[in-house]
C-alpha cells in the first residue's frame, strides 16, 4: 500500500502550525522510516507535487503549513535509536526526526526510553550513564517540538544565550534530497571545499554545486547558513525543509548543570529593567538566559487567569507591577547559588529594583513555576489569536524576532515601544533579551489592524537592516516573515539564493513558500 | 457481635454504593457482617443493607446525627466499637470516610490502612491482609494490624463489585441510642457542586478527538460518559473547533487528568494531548491502526467511533 | 493567631524508576523536597499571619537532612522551624507519626491553629491530620479550600465534601488540612532566600518532647507492612473486536 494518501478532513489539524497560518493540501504521507520518506519524495518528484515537511507543527512562522501538494508528517518517526561517543568524547544521541524534545529530555533525565532494537554498544554506553548526567541544551519555548523541526528551523530558546542555537548541537544527519537520494553527513567529515560542495549520497553518486558568492549574516538565523568550507550538515539546518528532508539526526549532549535556579525581578519602569538587563549580560556566573516582559505582557496573562483555569496556578503578580526581567542560572551546586544571589541583590538595587520584589526558584522543581509563567505569555497570545481568527480568518500571530548588535539594542527597543504606543494597537513585548531578541507582538482584532501590524514590522525590518541586524532571529522565515528576509537580502541576493535552491531542488518541490520569495529577473 | 463491621454512609440520596460493595466484600471474606448505620430516619435502609448480605444492621438514630458530621460520627462509632469489639471495620473512602476514619482509629489507638485495593484473610494468622498501592502505584504493599483491634481499612468506591441484592434476606436490626458528645464543629451551609464540572474529579472520562466523527457522535459520547458515571472530555482541536467547551479540554494546555478509565475516541495520541493524561486504564478507539494513541493504550479497537458508541450504548442500556 | 504548620520531606520522584538496560532501581536524581501539598499549608499560614498577626512555626518529623527543607520554608516567611529527629521515630505509621507531632506541638505550646497539607505524596493516606487532631483533642476539618472569617476563638472554612462544598465553623484551637485550590504558594524573594540561609532550625529528639518509646516509631505503630510486590507490568495494547468484548474486559477488571 502506498505511503501517500489523498488528503481528507480528518487531517485538518495538519494544515497549520502554531502560528495558525491556514494552509491547504492534496496528499498526506506519514512515514515510519526513511524508506517511506524516500517513497513519498519520489512520488512528488515524479508527479511535480510540492512537499511540505512537518514535525510537531509547533513552529511560529508558518513553515510547516502546506501550500498545496503533499504534507509529509514525520511525527510517526519518533524513536530514539542509540547513543555513542564521538571522537572528542562527547556523547551523541541518534534519533528520528519526529522525536519530541520532551522525549529526549525524559530519556536523559529519567532514563525513560524504549531501547528495543538498540545495538549492544548503545545499551552498554547508556547503562554507564547516570540519570540526569547529560542534557540536550536547546530549549525552544514549546517542549513538544520535534527535533527534526528544531534542526529545520535552527530553533533556539532562552538558554541559547549561554549554549547557542540548535545548529551547535547537531553533529550529523541523514537527509533525503529532492530526487529521493539519501545522504549521510557528519560535521567535520563532510565539508565544502571553498565554495564548491559535493554531497555524497548513499547510492554512490553525489550532488555537487557551488555556494553563493556571499556569506549569509552571522547572527542567528538568516534563512540559509552559507560559508566557504562549511560543514555540509549546516546546509540543511535552518533551511526549513527547502533543501532536503532530514530523516535522522545525531544530537550532541552536554554534562547537565547540577543546579538550575531562576530569579524574576519586577521593576518600576522599562528603563530600570533595561539597566538591570545590561548588568546581567556582564554578570558572573554568566546566566543561562535573560528574559524580559513588558507591562502589557504581564497584564495580558493576568487578565487571562479569569478564563483559563490552568493559569490560576501561576504566581500572583505584585500589586503595582510594571516590567519584569527573568534570569536563569545553570550552576554546579547550591554553594554557588547564595553568592550569586548576594551579588544579584546589589545589581537589583542599583538598577532601581528591590530584592524583596522578586521570585526565586532554588531548584528545578521551583523553576518549573517560573518556566510556566514564562510560557504563559506565548500561550496567551495563542488564545487571543485563535479568538480573533474566528472573526477574521486571515489573522495569524503577528510576532517578530529581530535582533541587532548590542550597541543598537536599546535604540531598537524604544523604537518598538514608541511605534506601538502611537499605533493604538493591542500589543506586548517579551523575549530573550539576553540576545537582544525581544518579540513585539501585535494582537490584531481585525484585518485593518493586522495590516497595520504588518506595516509596522516592515518598517522595523528596514530599521534593523540599517542597524546591521537580522530579521528572523529565531523563529525562522517560514512564510510569514519571508518579506522580511527579502528586505534583509535585497532582490539581487535573493535571486542568487533562488538559483542555489534550484541546484538542490530542480523541480522546486521542497518547502513551497518557505524562506525564499520569487523575484523577477 | 464481633466479626466484620461495615460503616454505611448515607446522604439525602440514600446509602452510598460503596457501603453495599463493602458488605459484599465482608461476606466474601467469610465473616459475619454487621452494617453500621448512624443517622436520622435511616431505619428504612436496613432492608437494602440486609439484601446486600448484612447479617444484622446496627442502628443509631437521632435528630442530632443529621446531617452526618465527621467528629460526631467518629465518636459514636468508637463508642460502639468499644462496646462490641468487632475484629474488622471497613469504611468507604469517600471524602467523609477518609476524614472520619482516621479520627476514629486514633481514638481507639488502632491501625488504619487507607485506600485498599484488595483484602484477604491470612489463612495462618487469621489477620486481615490489606493491600494498597505505594510509590505512586509502582508497588503494592500488603499491611496488617497484628495486635490492636479493630483492624480498620478504608476502600474506595468501585473497587469491589456491588452484590446482587437478595430481598429474601431478613433485616435484623439492633438498636443503640446515640451517646457521644456533640461535635464542636458547626456546619453552616452546604453548597451543591457547580455546573461547570472539573473533569479532573472523574474516575471515568470519555474523551473525543477530531476523529470522533462530528457533533452527533460527541453527543453519544456524552451519553456514554453519563452511563459510566464519568464525564466528557475533549482534545484541543475539538475545543478549538468549537465542538466542546474549554473546561473539557485535556492536554498540555487544558487539564491534566488521572482517571481510572480513559476512553480515547478518535484521538490520535499526539504528545501535547498525552502529556495531560495519566490513566490507570486507557482504551483507544480509532480508525487509523497506526495512530500513536495505541502505543499508550491498554486496550484498542480499530473501528469507527460512531459505530463503537452505538454498540456500547446498546449493550449498556439493553443488557 | 499562632500557627503551626506540619510539613514532610518526601522523595522528589514518586516512581521507582528502573534503568531500562540494567533493570536496577535508579537512585540518582531522586532528591528530597517539601511535600507539594504542604507548600499550600505554609502559604496559607503566611497569609493568615499577614492578616491576623502572630507567629508561625513549622514542624517536621524526619531524617536529619530534612533541616534543609525546613530552612527553605523560613525563606517564605515562617518564623521558627523545628525538626523532630531521632532513630526512635523511624518506621512510624500514621498513628505513631501523629503521636510524635502531637508531642512536638505541645512542646511548642500556645498554638491556635495547626495547618497540614491534605496528604503526603509518598504515603498518600491523608490520615495524619485527623489523627493528630484527635490526639491533641481538638476539632479538625479536612480538604479546606478557603479560610473565611476568623477571630481569637473561632475559624470559618469552606471545605470540599462528597457532593459539593461545606462551610463550617470550628472553635480554636483547631487543625485544618488544605487542598491545592486554597492558594498559589509564593516563591521566596531574593531577600527571603538570603535570610533563610542564615536561619536556625531547632532539632528535638524523642526525649526532648517527652515521648513514650512505646508510642512512637516502629514500636508505636499499629500497622505493619508484611509484603511489597510489583504489580503486573503494563502490557502492550490488546486489540479487542468490539464493544462486547470491551465490556467483558472492563467488568472483569472490576472497573465498569
Amino acid at each position: 500500500m502506498s505511503i501517500v494518501q489523498p488528503y481528507d478532513d480528518r487531517f485538518q489539524s495538519l494544515l497549520f502550525d502554531e502560528s495558525r497560518t491556514m494552509g491547504r493540501a492534496d496528499f498526506v504521507a506519514m512515514p515510519r522510516c526513511e524508506e517511506e520518506i524516500v517513497e513519498a519524495v519520489k512520488f512528488c518528484d515524479a508527479n511535480n507535487v510540492p512537499l511540505t515537511a512537518q514535525g510537531a507543527r509547533t513552529g511560529l512562522a508558518g513553515g510547516a503549513s502546506p501550500e498545496g501538494g503533499l504534507i509529509l508528517n514525520l511525527s510517526r518517526m519518533n524513536r530514539i535509536l542509540g547513543i555513542r561517543r564521538g571522537a572528542d568524547g562527547r556523547y551523541l544521541l541518534r534519533a528520528q526526526p519526529g522525536v519530541p524534545l520532551l522525549a529526549v529530555r525524559k530519556a536523559l533525565s529519567d532514563k525513560m526510553v524504549d531501547v528495543s532494537g538498540w545495538s549492544a554498544e548503545s545499551l552498554e554506553l547508556f547503562a554507564s550513564v547516570r540519570a540526569g548526567e547529560l542534557f540536550f541544551s536547546p530549549d525552544p519555548t514549546e517542549p513538544t517540538a520535534s527535533i527534526g523541526g528544531m534542526a529545520s528551523c535552527n530553533a533556539c530558546g532562552a538558554r541559547s544565550f549561554l549554549y547557542g542555537a540548535t545548529r551547535r548541537h547537531v553533529h550529523a544527519l541523514r537527509v533525503v534530497l529532492a530526487d529521493g537520494r539519501v545522504a549521510a553527513l557528519e560535521r567535520g567529515r563532510d565539508r565544502a571545499a571553498g565554495r564548491e560542495f559535493s554531497i555524497p549520497c548513499a547510492d554512490g553518486t553525489s550532488l555537487s554545486g557551488k555556494l553563493p558568492d556571499f556569506d549569509t549574516p552571522d547572527i542567528k538565523d538568516a534563512g540559509y547558513f552559507l560559508r566557504p568550507d562549511m560543514d555540509l550538515v549546516d546546509l540543511f539546518i535552518g533551511s526549513q525543509g527547502t533543501l532536503g528532508i532530514v530523516s535522522e539526526l545525531e544530537l550532541i549532549l552536554m554534562p547537565a548543570p547540577k543546579l538550575l535556579a531562576g530569579v524574576t525581578a519586577f521593576f518600576p519602569s522599562d528603563e530600570c529593567a533595561l539597566s538591570y538587563v545590561a548588568a546581567m549580560k556582564r554578570f558572573s556566573p554568566k546566566p543561562a538566559s535573560i528574559e524580559f516582559f513588558n507591562r502589557d505582557a504581564l497584564a495580558l496573562v493576568e487578565a487571562q487567569k479569569l478564563e483559563t483555569p490552568a493559569f490560576r496556578q501561576l504566581q500572583e503578580l505584585p500589586e503595582d507591577y510594571c516590567s519584569a526581567a527573568y534570569v536563569e542560572f545553570n550552576l554546579g551546586g547550591e554553594e554557588e547559588l547564595y553568592p550569586a544571589l548576594e551579588q544579584l541583590s546589589g545589581a537589583l538595587a542599583e538598577a532601581g529594583g528591590d530584592p524583596e520584589n522578586t521570585w526565586v526558584a532554588r531548584d528545578g522543581l521551583e523553576l518549573e513555576k517560573l518556566l510556566l509563567f514564562r510560557h504563559s505569555v506565548p500561550e496567551t497570545i495563542d488564545i487571543h489569536v485563535e479568538r480573533n481568527k474566528k472573526n477574521e480568518p486571515a489573522i495569524t500571530i503577528l510576532s517578530t524576532d529581530m535582533a541587532v548588535p548590542d550597541a543598537r539594542f536599546e535604540e531598537l527597543f524604544w523604537l518598538y515601544e514608541r511605534d506601538l504606543a502611537e499605533s493604538g494597537l493591542m500589543s506586548l513585548i517579551f523575549g530573550h533579551i539576553g540576545e537582544n531578541h525581544v518579540h513585539p507582538n501585535v494582537l490584531a482584532r481585525n484585518l485593518d489592524e493586522y495590516e497595520r501590524g504588518h506595516a509596522l514590522f516592515e518598517k522595523w525590518a528596514r530599521a534593523v537592516r540599517e542597524m546591521g541586524g537580522t530579521i528572523t532571529a529565531e523563529h525562522g522565515a517560514g512564510k510569514i516573515k519571508k518579506p522580511l528576509l527579502l528586505i534583509l537580502y535585497g532582490e539581487e541576493r535573493m535571486r542568487t539564493l533562488l538559483d542555489f535552491k534550484r541546484a538542490l531542488d530542480p523541480e522546486g518541490i521542497l518547502g513551497p513558500g518557505n524562506v525564499l520569495t520569487e523575484v523577477d529577473r | 457481635m464481633g466479626g466484620i463491621w461495615v460503616f454505611c454512609e448515607w446522604s439525602l440520596a440514600g446509602v452510598r454504593g460503596v457501603s453495599h460493595e463493602l458488605i459484599g466484600e465482608a461476606k466474601r471474606l467469610g465473616g459475619d457482617a454487621t452494617a453500621v448505620l448512624i443517622g436520622n430516619d435511616v431505619e428504612k435502609y436496613a432492608e437494602e443493607l440486609a439484601a446486600s448480605g448484612a447479617d444484622r444492621v446496627l442502628l443509631v438514630e437521632g435528630g442530632e446525627l443529621d446531617p452526618p458530621e465527621e467528629l460526631r460520627h467518629a465518636a459514636e462509632l468508637a463508642r460502639l466499637i468499644r462496646k462490641y469489639a468487632p475484629e474488622i471495620v471497613l469504611i468507604g473512602a469517600t471524602a467523609f470516610g477518609r476524614n472520619f476514619a482516621p479520627r476514629a482509629a486514633a481514638k481507639l489507638r488502632t491501625g488504619l490502612t487507607a485506600d485498599c485495593t484488595r483484602l484477604d484473610i491470612d489463612p495462618g494468622t487469621g489477620l486481615l491482609l490489606q493491600t494498597r498501592p505505594a510509590f505512586g502505584g509502582n508497588l503494592l504493599a500488603t499491611i496488617t494490624c497484628p495486635d490492636a483491634r479493630p483492624q480498620m481499612a478504608t476502600v474506595r468506591p468501585k473497587v469491589f463489585p456491588r452484590p446482587i441484592p437478595d430481598p429474601a434476606r431478613p433485616a435484623v436490626v439492633v438498636r443503640e441510642a446515640p451517646g457521644a458528645e456533640a461535635s464542636p464543629v458547626r456546619i453552616l451551609e452546604r453548597i451543591e457542586g457547580e455546573k461547570s464540572l472539573n473533569i479532573g474529579d472523574f474516575d471515568v472520562l470519555v474523551s473525543v478527538g477530531m476523529g470522533i466523527g462530528g457533533a452527533k457522535n460527541i453527543a453519544l459520547a456524552e451519553k456514554l460518559a453519563e452511563r459510566l458515571n464519568g464525564a466528557l472530555s475533549a482534545s484541543r482541536p475539538v475545543v478549538d473547533a468549537g465542538l466542546a467547551p474549554y473546561f473539557r479540554q485535556v492536554g498540555q494546555t487544558g487539564k491534566a487528568v488521572s482517571p481510572k478509565l480513559y476512553l480515547a475516541l478518535g484521538i490520535s495520541g499526539a504528545i501535547q494531548h498525552m502529556a495531560g493524561v495519566g490513566a490507570e486504564t486507557l482504551v483507544a478507539v480509532n480508525t487509523d491502526p497506526d495512530a500513536p494513541i495505541f502505543q499508550h493504550a491498554d486496550y484498542g479497537m480499530r473501528m469507527d467511533c460512531g459505530r463503537f458508541l452505538e454498540e456500547l450504548l446498546e449493550k449498556i442500556d439493553g443488557g | 493567631m499562632n500557627i503551626c504548620v506540619c510539613v514532610k520531606q518526601v522523595p522528589s520522584a514518586n516512581e521507582q524508576r528502573l534503568d531500562p538496560v540494567t533493570g536496577t532501581v535508579i537512585r540518582e536524581g531522586v532528591s528530597s523536597i517539601l511535600n507539594p501539598f504542604d507548600a499550600y499549608a505554609v502559604e496559607e499560614a503566611v497569609r493568615l499571619k499577614a492578616k491576623f498577626g502572630g507567629q508561625i512555626a513549622a514542624v517536621s518529623m524526619g531524617v536529619p537532612s530534612a533541616v534543609e527543607t525546613l530552612r527553605r520554608i523560613v525563606a517564605v516567611g515562617v518564623d521558627r522551624a523545628i525538626l523532630l529527629t531521632d532513630r526512635a521515630f523511624a518506621g512510624a505509621d500514621t498513628l505513631a507519626t501523629a503521636r510524635a507531632l502531637a508531642l512536638g506541638i505541645q512542646k511548642i505550646g500556645n498554638v491556635d491553629l495547626i495547618l497540614c497539607g491534605r496528604m503526603a505524596t509518598d504515603g498518600d493516606t491523608a490520615q495524619v491530620g485527623p489523627m493528630l487532631a484527635e490526639l491533641l483533642g481538638i476539632p479538625h476539618a479536612t480538604d479546606v479550600s478557603k479560610i473565611g472569617a476568623a477571630g481569637p476563638e473561632f475559624i470559618e472554612v469552606a471545605r470540599m465534601a462528597d457532593d459539593g462544598y461545606l462551610r463550617a465553623r470550628l472553635p480554636l484551637p483547631a487543625l485544618l488540612t488544605v487542598v491545592k485550590e486554597i492558594n498559589v504558594p509564593k516563591l521566596p524573594s531574593v531577600a527571603g532566600v538570603l535570610r533563610g540561609r542564615r536561619a536556625g532550625v531547632d532539632v528535638w529528639s524523642a526525649s526532648d518532647i517527652g515521648a513514650d518509646p512505646g508510642e512512637i516509631g516502629l514500636r508505636g505503630s499499629r500497622t505493619r507492612v508484611v509484603k511489597t510486590a510489583r504489580p503486573e507490568p503494563r502490557a502492550a495494547c490488546r486489540f479487542l473486536s468490539g464493544a462486547d468484548e470491551l465490556l467483558e474486559v472492563l467488568k472483569g477488571g472490576g472497573r465498569a
